[in-house]
């Protein structure tokens, strides 16, 4: 670790999160601030440093808004603006490409004191940052085709040692509130978004919304369209446990649980169809099996 | 804005300063005079170009926008980045590895770009004498405080320490790609306490040290040259001197040294002259890299436009523009 450069580079991130108050009165009274800058007058040195400040805003509000458009909506856009800048305060990027970042803002809205009277009228948002997040994500996760091949296995191996694969991004978010008829009811009101390709079922999602029905939002990609669907008990389990790397026969286990009628089959054939299923892997660790 | 400014001006500010440099002779120039003129490739234009297949030299993009979530990354941005890199040479330009950085280069950051270089086998890549990554509100002892990537163009100190640093950073993305970084200069807000070097000698060592380039961003150089100038908010800018110290900085470097150069325009508010790539390229700048040209041959020079971004005719013009020049030069070299 080079010390004094470090600690330079920490003196200059650090002005940068002053308010402009702050910034005045830092400058003023004590030039230079922090030994380490200087610049050639105090209204250059104010100026320069709410240069940087005012950049580092927009490209809050406009990276959260890309991955983030429903919120943005549901929010307005000013209250969608200043919750960018106080979550880049409090939870700033960490890698150098901004798409990466936005990821806790579910877990922010929960954690901001100013939010609660929001959060109790309208409890759902959370949920809605976590369903925009996954669609996010999907959006540039690893390309992946079709492998017919490999359902070959399901007929040749126990289902033990076997493991499906699904689409690229491919996540589940469990909601106590109808997120995926929400998402659909205001994703259709964004201009210009044709990335993501959802249900047509209008009639539904407003039924869902006046009933309040939890909803499991299920998030894959299609070719490079991203896609959200609701998913029920029995195909919601099967995909978790899917996701978190357990055996066929151990993921069938949690879907039958939730549904003993079950329809492997049919669920099999809808799900390559819609591009969710990708395939099917073999030696599959024995640990990985319950 | 570049009424103060009249032809004399440049003319004589270019002779003054460029007659005391060295210059590329005439069979360097003509050896690189294959090279063309670029434009920036923005979400904006790419169906456009897709579509008109216009006749430039290079399509630059921003290294991160096809970064991805999965390793290696995928999706639609990067099927359309493929589908452009059969028709055209792709430089890729980062403005997130934060090469100066007492961090350290981010791992995730430096596969994402291994892989990306891979897949796309790239005629330049290039970044920033600059740094984002760090630590906010450590104790004086280092210790503590929040990691950070600041998502900017910060500028990084003038001193050996900072050089090190620079060239260690610079030296681990070059082997990891097994190519020659392009590294380019900052318009920088503001300075530190600490030098050791001007910034022209600063980056001409850096070279020396790490056979990299230099991406020299010729607005970036007259932007911190009319910053530099110190005037007061209520005074008009001396274009014609902030002319002459940016055609010097170009002079104390390297002539063999730059691989790339970067036009863009600027927007110079009252107190602060700002690099927002928003609006076209100023006559002056365009004297600049005519000086640029003459100095370090007919590099393949980019027309970057980030903000407000006009109609795809529009950078194509710019474009046409900068080879006008590069072959003015060319032929006044020649006579």
């Amino acid at each position: 670790m080079s010390t004094t450069l470090a600690a330079q580079q920490t003196a200059l991130l650090s002005l940068l999160a002053l308010n402009t108050t702050d910034l005045i009165a830092l400058y003023a009274y004590s030039m230079p601030a922090n030994g380490h800058l200087c610049f050639k007058n105090r209204t250059a040195t104010v100026r320069g440093l709410r240069a940087y400040r005012a950049n580092a805003q927009r490209l809050a509000g406009g990276a959260l808004q890309a991955s983030h458009p429903v919120l943005q909506q549901l929010l307005g856009g000013e209250n969608f603006q200043n919750l960018a800048q106080d979550f880049w305060r409090a939870m700033p990027p960490e890698r150098g490409d901004l798409a990466q970042w936005g990821g806790e803002l579910a877990a922010y809205l929960k954690q901001v004191p100013q939010l609660e009277a929001l959060l109790a009228e309208h409890p759902y948002l959370p949920d809605i940052a976590r369903v925009e997040w996954a669609l996010h994500v999907a959006k540039t996760a690893s390309d992946a085709a079709l492998d017919t091949q490999s359902f070959q296995l399901l007929t040749s191996h126990d289902p033990a040692a076997l493991r499906l694969t699904f689409s690229p991004g491919c996540a589940l978010v469990r909601s106590a509130y109808p997120v995926v008829a929400i998402m659909q009811s205001h994703r259709a009101r964004i201009p210009g978004d044709h990335e993501t390709t959802m249900s047509d079922a209008q009639d539904a999602d407003q039924t869902a919304i006046a009933n309040r029905e939890p909803q499991l939002a299920l998030i894959w990609r299609q070719g490079f369209r991203t896609t959200l669907g609701v998913a029920g008990d029995a195909s919601a389990a099967l995909v978790e446990a899917t996701l978190q790397g357990q055996s066929l026969s151990a993921a069938l286990h949690k879907a039958f649980v939730q549904a003993p009628d079950f329809d492997f089959s049919a669920w099999l054939a809808q799900s390559v169809q819609s591009g969710l299923l990708k395939g099917v892997v073999g030696d599959v660790p024995s640990d990985t099996h319950l | 804005m570049d009424q103060s400014l009249t032809r004399s001006d440049i003319m004589n500010a270019l002779n003054t300063t460029g007659s005391a440099a060295q210059m590329l002779p005439f069979s360097a120039l003509a050896a690189k005079a294959a090279a063309r003129a670029g434009i920036g490739w923005r979400h904006a234009h790419y169906a456009a170009v897709l579509e008109q297949r216009p006749d430039v030299g290079f399509l630059q993009v921003h290294s991160e926008n096809f970064f991805g979530h999965g390793a290696p990354a995928g999706g639609a941005a990067l099927a359309t980045l493929d589908a452009a890199r059969e028709h055209y040479p792709i430089s890729l330009h980062g403005v997130g590895l934060s090469l100066g950085s007492a961090l350290g280069i981010d791992d995730w950051h430096l596969d994402q770009l291994a892989s990306l270089v891979q897949r796309i086998d790239p005629v330049r890549v290039s970044d920033h004498a600059s740094f984002a990554r760090g630590v906010r509100g450590a104790r004086g002892d280092g210790s503590g405080g929040q990691m950070l990537h600041a998502s900017d163009l910060l500028p990084i100190p003038f001193t050996h320490e900072s050089l090190d640093v620079l060239c260690i950073n610079v030296q681990r993305v070059q082997e990891r790609l097994k190519r020659v970084l392009l590294v380019e200069n900052l318009s920088a807000y503001g300075q530190y306490a600490q030098a050791d070097f001007v910034e022209e000698e600063f980056l001409s060592e850096l070279t020396r040290r790490t056979g990299c380039q230099l991406l020299l961003d010729v607005n970036n150089v007259f932007v911190n040259a009319l910053n530099d100038l110190d005037t007061l908010p209520s005074e008009p800018r001396d274009r014609a001197l902030a002319l002459r110290e940016a055609a010097a900085f170009l002079n104390a470097l390297p002539a063999q040294g730059v691989g790339e150069m970067h036009l863009a325009g600027h927007c110079e508010i009252e107190d602060i002259v700002i690099d927002d790539h928003g609006s076209a390229v100023c006559e002056a700048v365009w004297q600049l890299y005519a000086h640029a040209v003459r100095r370090f041959g007919n590099t393949p020079a980019l027309v970057e436009w980030d903000t407000d971004i006009p109609e795809l005719k529009v950078l194509l013009a710019h474009a046409e523009r900068a080879d006008a020049v590069a072959r003015a030069v060319a032929e006044m070299v020649r006579g």
